[in-house]
């Protein structure tokens, strides 16, 4: 047994403390990716702690043909489709720019490096909330998670094909958003 | 949708599974025969990769708290998933108190013209009652017509046959008469179809 199904039994055998370790372990990666869907840190926190009691409620019903995180995160991103479809407004600019980096504080110079990093991760991450939804999960799970197009195809519940597309497609939304963006950074970039 | 075609060439798709690793051996073979010869791929691919590259070098973003304990009380107090058996949760599911707060109440007897109505439901259901016990008494043997009308204190006790009055039954008539029709399921089933 993995280290997840052996958590997974111990809970349903009555060992609550097993489900928190299993919460431990996938709050922060599924807390980040919430973060990029739904562009907002406190809706973010919101739907992780939605998503696991979900998960504990449904414990039962997971037959463990898939990981136990594609499960968590078909539940975390059904919850987030209707939480946006609940009207939910996106971040906004300055709450997008506090998400993708600290900005200095100190007043001190910042070193230029960190700071074409910190713009180009605002930028990004300012690209990325300009994203239809559908494009901006799929692109999430695949650059921020890492799922391969079976596993994105199982938390969406799609076909892989249009996993294929749809993430072509994703991209090449982004690729117009950044290019202008990006273009401007090359000329600080060149100072 | 977002999934509508695009001025792209069909091919176009493949280079950005390609990047991905998430194509057949066939089909990699094909992207790299394009790739060797066809420029304008060559600059999608960089894009795409660009784009790729840029997404995956945000930060990573943490709660900066467990949330575990929070969330096991909030979960256990959804729905406890052991400790409990099936028959204690449904005790506690069927309780007077609870029932009370979750059924809403049904006020059907504050009027006038309710209480007239149900009279005549009672007039009519009686009614229908008799009928069909005098059809079965003719056609049944006499000792389920006795079982029908054995006192359930006393079961060997029988009970005589309950009789109308003149006045109830042509108030029963009478009620019969002035109730309005109203449309009657076809079937059962289709009924709870419709529903």
């Amino acid at each position: 047994l993995s280290d997840d199904a052996s958590l997974i039994a111990a809970t349903l055998a009555g060992d609550t403390a097993a489900f928190g370790r299993l919460v431990q372990q996938y709050q922060d990666r599924l807390y980040n990716s919430l973060l990029r869907v739904l562009g907002s840190a406190d809706d973010a926190a919101d739907i992780v702690q939605d998503a696991f009691v979900q998960a504990y409620v449904k414990l039962s019903s997971f037959r463990g043909g898939s990981q136990f995180y594609t499960w968590l995160y078909r539940i975390a991103f059904n919850l987030a489709m209707s939480h946006m479809r609940r009207g939910h407004k996106k971040a906004s600019l300055d709450e997008m720019k506090a998400l993708a980096g600290a900005e200095p504080t100190d007043g001190q110079p910042t070193a230029e490096t960190g700071l074409i990093e910190q713009e180009r991760a605002e930028l990004v991450h300012a690209s990325l909330a300009e994203l239809s939804f559908e494009h901006r999960q799929i692109l999430v799970l695949r650059e921020i998670d890492g799922c391969s197009y079976e596993e994105i195809a199982e938390v969406l519940d799609l076909p892989v094909g249009t996993v294929r597309s749809r993430l072509f497609r994703a991209r090449l939304e982004m690729r117009d958003l950044l290019s202008p963006r990006l273009h401007i950074e090359k000329i600080v970039d060149t100072r | 949708m977002s999934d509508k075609p695009s001025n792209h060439a069909p091919g176009d798709e493949l280079l950005s599974a390609y990047l991905d690793g998430e194509l057949s051996a066939d089909e990699r073979a094909a992207v790299e025969a394009r790739l060797a010869t066809d420029p304008a791929a060559q600059q999608l691919l960089h894009e795409l990769r660009s784009v790729s590259q840029s997404v995956q070098a945000l930060p990573t973003e943490s709660l900066g708290r467990d949330l575990s304990e929070e969330i096991v009380r909030r979960a256990r107090e959804t729905a406890p998933i052991s400790g409990r058996s099936p028959s204690a949760k449904l005790a506690d599911a069927t309780e007077p108190s609870r029932l009370g707060d979750t059924i809403p109440k049904i006020r059907i007897f504050n009027s006038r013209r309710a209480w007239i109505w149900a009279s005549m439901a009672l007039a009519v259901g009686l009614l229908i009652m008799i009928v069909q016990s005098g059809d079965e008494s003719a056609k049944k043997p006499a000792n389920r017509r006795d079982a029908k009308f054995r006192c359930p204190l006393h079961p060997n006790q029988h009970l005589p046959r309950p009789r109308l009055s003149p006045p109830i039954a042509s108030f029963i008539t009478e009620s019969m008469r002035l109730a309005p029709r109203r449309p009657q399921p076809s079937h059962p089933a289709k009924l709870a179809a419709d529903e």
